[in-house]
């Protein structure tokens, strides 16, 4: 039996584990991608459409492209940090420039737009803030039943990681994060519990190193770039948080998962962005998560490096 | 000789506390009234209520706190709540009293005591041998203001972000072969 692809549009503000999680994505019959939408976050969203464009340009992708609105739905945004992604918000190695042009419709237009001609539903991968989301589930519930679920590299059960309580992405815009979990649609949630031991060594980057191809030659230097920053705060690697996101889609298998009740703080003096999640079913309300709780790393990787290793074959 | 005053609810378990406590010949309990210029230790099992009030009526006596043990909290998960602990939850505006103070706090919480048989004694068992106990200087405050987070003590023991105030304390394991030793000598009943 052929397996179907799984139509997804990308929704994410690359980003290197952004960017990495597309590179796998777009390396695999697994999915059908429809769309990329850039989402203000890691950099802001004229840069991260920016950043979306060259990747596609790497990668071969050719599909549309849109840019969100420049902050969260509610609040102001923080001031996106550049010691992680650099100024850019994808320093490293030089990318080729644009192919194909930014849609004239804006991230949530063209998320609308995919949704209605789509004959089949589809998933959306969020591997930024959840503004975009957000936005979409607000102005069109009824698109609801377009989506088949929500995959989303954030937030973090245990514990976060720019706050004591909150990870990055669900910090930067609760509000949005608040209406993607109250949703009722099923969320995949790659929180900081797995995130953060997906982790790619030095010597996993070696072996990417000696692949010889276009996009293995970007891979690795994303990567170090990327691990200086984590190796510097004591990680023993960088945690490829993103494409966390995009595996538990195609390989579910190799992660440890745990359905339950989530709900994000929007208002708290130490919580706010904090996923709280109901792990051992306190409050007794009906799951309306799956939680990504551990990972096989060494698959993770396995995976990884299969599909950096396909684009030598005229991916 | 350690002094150490207990802040405790009644219950079995803290009796349990008490009888273990008093066969103790190195340690003394002491009544918070007739304390004077002497160092001291707290033992809490229950909620922070008196200890918040002996710190906001009896100041002078916080720099003679050695350490407050206290039994309650989480690391991550709740009791009460998803994330709020029983012992917090029952007055998370005192217990947020006690940690935004500047006494050193242990805190026993949820993550290590769930599986202990009765978690009253771990303090007794800390200060007879605290090498059983692994644990991490860290900065706990409570959430008084959260509309889900309420009552959680928020640690930044996992994540990159770390607080200013690290005065605290938090237990993230036991050798619990050794520490059965320690409550089997207790000769409980």
């Amino acid at each position: 039996m052929i397996k179907k692809p799984i139509n997804v549009i990308l929704d994410g503000d690359p980003g290197h584990d952004d960017a990495i999680a597309w590179v796998v994505a777009k390396a695999s019959s697994d999915f059908n991608i429809l769309a990329c939408t850039a989402v203000n976050g890691n950099c802001s969203a004229a840069k991260a459409a920016y950043n979306s464009q060259r990747i596609c340009a790497l990668i071969g992708l050719d599909v549309p492209i849109a840019k969100g609105q420049d902050k969260p739905l509610v609040i102001e945004s923080l001031k996106a940090p550049t010691n992680i992604h650099g100024e850019s918000g994808l320093d490293g190695p030089e990318l080729p420039l644009p192919k194909r042009e930014l849609e004239d419709l804006t991230a949530v237009e063209l998320m609308i737009k995919v949704l209605e001609e789509a004959k089949e539903k589809v998933t959306i991968v969020a591997t930024g803030p959840l503004t975009n989301v957000g936005a979409l589930l607000l102005v069109r519930p009824d698109l609801k039943e377009k989506i088949h679920q929500i995959s989303i590299m954030g937030g973090g059960i245990k514990h976060g990681n720019w706050t004591a309580a909150a990870e990055f992405n669900i910090l930067i815009d609760p509000d949005s994060a608040d209406i993607v979990f109250g949703s009722g649609l099923p969320i995949l949630m790659s929180g900081l519990d797995v995130t953060e031991k997906a982790l790619v060594t030095p010597k996993d980057v070696e072996k990417i190193k000696k692949i010889d191809n276009p996009v293995a030659d970007i891979v690795w230097q994303w990567l170090e770039f990327f691990y200086q920053f984590h190796v510097s705060i004591g990680y023993p690697g960088a945690p490829i948080h993103d494409l966390c996101a995009v595996l538990a889609l195609n390989h579910p298998e190799i992660f440890t998962m745990q359905k339950m009740y989530v709900e994000v703080e929007t208002a708290s003096e130490y919580c706010k962005g904090a996923t709280i999640g109901d792990i051992n079913n306190i409050a007794g309300k009906k799951p309306n998560a799956t939680v990504l709780m551990d990972v096989d790393r060494e698959k993770f990787i396995e995976y990884m490096i299969e599909a950096i290793k396909s684009y030598s074959e005229g991916n | 000789m350690k002094k150490v005053f207990l802040s405790l609810e009644t219950s079995k378990d803290n009796q349990q506390l008490l009888s273990a406590i008093k066969k103790q010949t190195d340690i003394q309990l002491v009544d918070i009234n007739e304390i004077k210029d002497e160092k001291f230790t707290v033992i809490v099992n229950g909620p922070l209520t008196q200890l918040a009030d002996i710190l906001m009526t009896r100041y002078k006596l916080i720099s003679q706190i050695e350490e407050v043990l206290f039994v309650g909290g989480t690391d991550a998960y709740g009791d009460v709540t998803p994330v709020a602990e029983k012992n917090v939850y029952a007055d998370v505006f005192s217990a947020q009293q006690v940690f935004l103070s500047t006494v050193k706090i242990v805190m026993f919480g949820l993550n290590v005591t769930e599986n202990l048989k009765n978690r009253a004694l771990a303090p007794l068992v800390y200060l007879k041998d605290p090498s059983i106990f692994v644990k991490d200087e860290c900065g706990i405050y409570v959430e008084t203001k959260g509309k889900v987070s309420y009552g959680k003590t928020v640690t930044d023991v996992h994540s990159d972000f770390q607080f200013e105030n690290h005065h605290c304390e938090i237990i993230l394991d036991i050798d619990m072969e050794k520490y059965n030793k320690v409550i089997k000598s207790f000769q409980l009943t």
